[in-house]
């Protein structure tokens, strides 16, 4: 008996090897409880942020509070996270504020991911002097004292557009902020792309696809992206949290988007009536917080999945 | 009345230095624990050298950090006794046990560039393992290190005292390590596969100096090893393991003139040797077919009838035990006449 | 390659990192146009005749290579320029907003790192243990929660609902606490440091954990146990100098993040530390003071890499300088 059960366990073993790396990841991850804590966190947001007009249970600019029960009350039935000092109903704004968050974590990792990759992909790819050059400017821009100079050039910026065509685009500011947080974000992306295209270009599946003509975009996009995808995919979970995160420090103190409707603004609107009103400082920052957690999470849960032997 | 390795018997009556009685080890606890050691026994007499053989995952390198009371991540001692000069180790404290390790029993590992902490020189480490156990003070400690650093062949100890063991050769850190199990002048040493990382040459050089410690130092050596060559050069006495199991035990002479189990046979004929002559007509060395089982899967019954070609009907149900089958000489095998495991579940 | 040869090349490598930053900063603040007249154009009453004047003083109408060179000269001299807003020189101001940012900054990271090397060593001792998963889940925790929420939860608790300690400023305005000035600046001191010890304690215990755990596997650790070492000995004497290697990078990079969101936390507890001066300076643009505590950063953001380049080579042996 036993040892036809090992036999059909040696049998299943064979089985297992032809599954696609994602699909072993996925049972590897199924079975991760952090992981999977992660990802009801970042669903939830998700979901929150798809149905913000449907849940929200006033309109995203309905300031009524301030005439009807006056501004900075408490949590009541009408208003569950209270309003704020300017009348908003602060559970409103932390949905509105979900879509906001998501938009600039995907779109700076979105900005950031392109370069990383380029720069990291190039660097190990091709490797000698052109690793060096780019090596170094990585080195610089993890040296650069990135918040910084973001809050200077988000502020600076928007004196520069003033009396330009460019003051018309919506959402001006918020898009600065995700361009300059995707142009500060790309170095861990491509130090992880640089160690794996280093790593996969030798490998012999590569040299195989090279031995049978395939083009270099071929080999590069079709050999080597996707088996790199496991790992760029954990430092990617974890930049939309820092980004998210960066963007709600830049609002807090006062350089955000004045046309959105983001957590840190509600912060920022808040903070200084603290002890009058602390709900309406509170709520934001649990959204946040969960909302980063929640990325966090996913992105340890995806790296044991993908790396077990790391841990 | 030293023992030497023409002598058959090894003073029968005198209770052996080292004493193992159905050693038990698993990793993991509770309904998902994996047993990688089952009831191991094992004696080794004084000044007298041990070997243990088996293939890899045989549990022997986890067998003997069990000896010194030591489980690798996760494993545990589930069972057992390791009477060590007359006191069970298993059943100590951490205090009792910090003055059996390093000062009575000490280790050999199988790789020199990883057992020795990089960021320390050799006069650092040894010399404060040296005076943890002695409280001598430093010069007394760097005399004592240099001085067993000229004892294990390094030139210039005085010098090596302040070097980092990345500026010494894999022979040379080998040397440092196994001159940090000399320090207290231990009447045991594990060395746990000491030549498997070294070149061929240096590997000479080291199993030498084994053997010349063994009579300066007067020390008996349990060495583990998977090579049969190293084996026929060392060992007083040998015990195969298998699958976490001892399967046969004897006089070095006795198994290798008249091996009983059928895994010792197996071992013996794939490996090549000078003092054996090839059978005629076989070319080339047999290997053994199929691998050790996976300990979470074990066949029931003698856990060698997978890749046995003389097992029987009966060695798939039954386990055997280990039953004499000559003068200082043990084997479990069914085909051989062994025992049955009463409590084999 | 011989340490001294490292540490020169190191030392170019930095030099062409600020003139890097130099450049991209002077470039940026300059593309905003004329300062004076951005400043003044809300305010009616100034003449242009003011504003030309003005515009000379603080040399502004000479071309942008000529103005880069003669900041970088005069920067290269110690000479920050001097606050359009304050009047005052840059580099007086930055040394005395920036003592008090040390003072927040310094026994945050040095707690932390204390903190962090009890709960690494007390989990990495017993893997997998409830202690073990506790003090992951609790870093794990730490490390997500931002900052800011950090600091707003410590106000609210300790200074608006029990009321022990003050919730802004580094003085009390008027008379000291108990009299003392040393007591009232540490009492003033307790909130923002809190702050910044757990954020830093959480991200130190996680690393220190995990490279604790990865020693604690290597032979030469079983090797010290096999001597008889006892296991005090072993992961302090041992484990713990080899976990701490990686920890000397990580602490640099560390730095960093908090003089980077020294704003955050400065604006948090109104304390009037330098990046509550950047703020100001950069809502105002005081372009003197932007530039000048933008380079400040940079300058010790590079020195501190420096420092933890070499301090790494002369802790471990093992590297090979190339």
């Amino acid at each position: 008996m036993a040892s036809i059960d090992h036999i059909s366990a040696a049998g299943t073993a064979r089985t297992d090897k032809p599954r696609g790396m994602w699909a072993q990841g996925w049972a590897r991850f199924r079975r991760n409880r952090t992981g999977m804590l992660g990802l009801g966190l970042v669903s939830f947001v998700v979901l929150v942020a798809i149905l913000s007009p449907l849940i929200a249970p006033y309109a995203a600019n309905d300031q009524s509070a301030m005439m009807n029960f006056g501004s900075r009350s408490g949590p009541s039935l009408a208003h569950p996270f209270g309003t704020d000092r300017m009348g908003y109903d602060v559970l409103t704004r932390i949905v509105y504020g979900a879509p906001t968050a998501l938009a600039v974590g995907l779109g700076t990792m979105l900005v950031a991911s392109v370069l990383g990759l380029l720069i990291g992909g190039i660097s190990g790819y091709v490797g000698g002097w052109a690793d060096e050059v780019m090596m170094r400017l990585t080195e610089f821009f993890l040296v650069l004292p990135v918040f910084v100079v973001i809050l200077a050039v988000v502020r600076l910026f928007g004196v520069i557009v003033v009396g330009t065509p460019l003051e018309d685009i919506p959402y001006l500011n918020l898009t600065t902020i995700v361009l300059l947080l995707g142009l500060f974000g790309w170095p861990p992306i491509a130090r992880i792309a640089r160690a794996e295209f280093m790593r996969l270009k030798s490998m012999e599946f590569v040299e195989a696809a090279r031995c049978i003509g395939a083009t270099r975009s071929d080999i590069l996009l079709r050999h080597i992206l996707p088996n790199a995808m496991p790992s760029l995919v954990v430092v990617i979970a974890l930049g939309i949290g820092s980004a998210i995160l960066s963007e709600a420090m830049v609002s807090f103190l006062g350089f955000g988007d004045p046309e959105a409707i983001s957590w840190g603004q509600l912060l920022y609107f808040n903070y200084a009536q603290l002890k009058v009103s602390p709900w309406a400082s509170i709520a934001p920052s649990t959204a946040i917080f969960i909302t980063v957690l929640g990325f966090n999470l996913l992105a340890d849960g995806l790296s044991d999945a993908f790396n077990p032997r790391v841990k | 009345m030293l023992s030497t390795p023409v002598s058959n018997k090894p003073a029968p009556q005198s209770e052996p230095l080292l004493d193992v009685r159905g050693l038990s080890v698993s990793f993991g606890r509770g309904t998902s624990a994996v047993p990688v050691v089952m009831g191991v026994d094992l004696r080794v007499g004084r000044q007298e050298t041990l070997c243990l053989v088996g293939e890899s995952g045989s549990g022997k390198s986890v067998t003997s950090l069990a000896l010194m009371a030591l489980a690798p991540g996760g494993a545990e001692i589930t069972g057992g006794q390791v009477l060590f000069e007359g006191q069970d180790l298993t059943a100590m404290g951490p205090a009792a046990l910090g003055k059996v390790r390093g000062r009575r029993m000490a280790m050999v590992f199988q790789n020199p560039a990883h057992s020795l902490n990089p960021i320390l020189t050799v006069g650092k480490q040894l010399g404060e393992i040296y005076a943890w156990h002695t409280r001598a003070n430093r010069r007394e400690t760097r005399e004592r290190v240099a001085d067993l650093l000229r004892q294990v062949g390094i030139t210039d100890a005085h010098g090596r005292l302040d070097q980092f063991p990345h500026e010494l050769s894999g022979g040379m850190k080998q040397r440092v390590c196994i001159a940090r199990a000399l320090l207290c002048d231990p009447a045991l040493i594990l060395a746990d596969e000491p030549t498997t990382n070294l070149d061929v040459t240096i590997q000479a050089q080291i199993l030498d100096l084994l053997d010349e410690i063994k009579e300066t130092f007067r020390t008996s050596i349990l060495l583990v090893t998977h090579d049969m060559g190293v084996v026929a050069r060392m060992a007083d006495r040998i015990s195969v393991m298998y699958a976490g199991r001892i399967c046969e035990s004897g006089e070095a002479r006795a198994v290798f003139r008249d091996p009983q189990h059928p895994y010792t046979r197996a071992l013996l004929d794939s490996t090549p040797r000078i003092d054996m002559r090839y059978e005629p007509g076989a070319r080339d060395l047999p290997a053994i077919g199929g691998r050790p089982p996976n300990p979470a899967q074990r066949p029931d019954g003698c856990q060698f009838h997978p890749r046995c070609a003389e097992a029987g009907e009966d060695c798939r149900a039954l386990l055997p035990r280990m039953t004499a089958s000559g003068p200082g000489h043990a084997v479990s095998c069914l085909r051989r006449g062994s025992r049955v495991e009463e409590n084999a579940a | 390659m011989l340490v001294t040869q490292f540490i020169i090349r190191r030392l170019v490598f930095s030099i062409f990192l600020l003139f890097g930053v130099s450049v991209i900063v002077f470039a940026l603040v300059n593309a905003v146009g004329n300062p004076i007249e951005i400043l003044l154009a809300e305010r009616p009453g100034i003449s242009q005749q003011a504003i030309d004047q003005m515009t000379a003083y603080y040399g502004l109408d000479q071309p942008a290579t000529t103005r880069y060179l003669m900041w970088a000269g005069n920067l290269l001299q110690g000479d920050f320029g001097t606050s359009i807003i304050y009047n005052q020189p840059v580099w007086q101001m930055m040394t005395s907003w920036g003592l008090e940012t040390l003072k927040i900054q310094v026994p945050g990271i040095l707690i932390a790192l204390a903190l962090a090397t009890a709960m690494a060593v007390t989990a990495a001792m017993r893997q997998y243990s409830r202690v073990d998963f506790g003090v992951m889940a609790s870093a794990m925790l730490g490390q997500s929660l931002p900052g800011f929420f950090v600091g707003i939860l410590l106000i609210l608790i300790f200074s608006y609902w029990l009321g022990i300690f003050p919730s802004y400023g580094a003085y009390s305005m008027r008379s000291p606490l108990w009299g003392s000035h040393l007591l009232d600046a540490l009492w003033h001191m307790v909130l923002p440091v809190a702050m910044l010890t757990f954020f830093n304690t959480a991200a130190l215990t996680l690393l220190m954990r995990s490279n604790l755990v990865d020693i604690l596997r290597h032979d030469f650790v079983t090797a010290a146990r096999a001597s008889g070492l006892p296991e005090r000995r072993i992961i302090y004497g041992h484990a713990l100098r080899n976990a701490l290697i990686p920890v000397l990078t990580y602490l640099s990079l560390l730095f960093g993040l908090m003089l980077g969101t020294a704003p955050v936390t400065e604006t948090v507890f109104t304390w009037p530390g330098v990046g509550y001066l950047y703020i100001n300076a950069i809502q105002q643009l005081d372009y003197p003071v932007i530039l000048g505590v933008t380079m400040a950063i940079a300058v010790m953001l590079v020195v501190v890499t420096l420092l933890t380049d070499i301090a790494y080579v002369l802790i471990d042996p093992r590297i090979r300088l190339d």
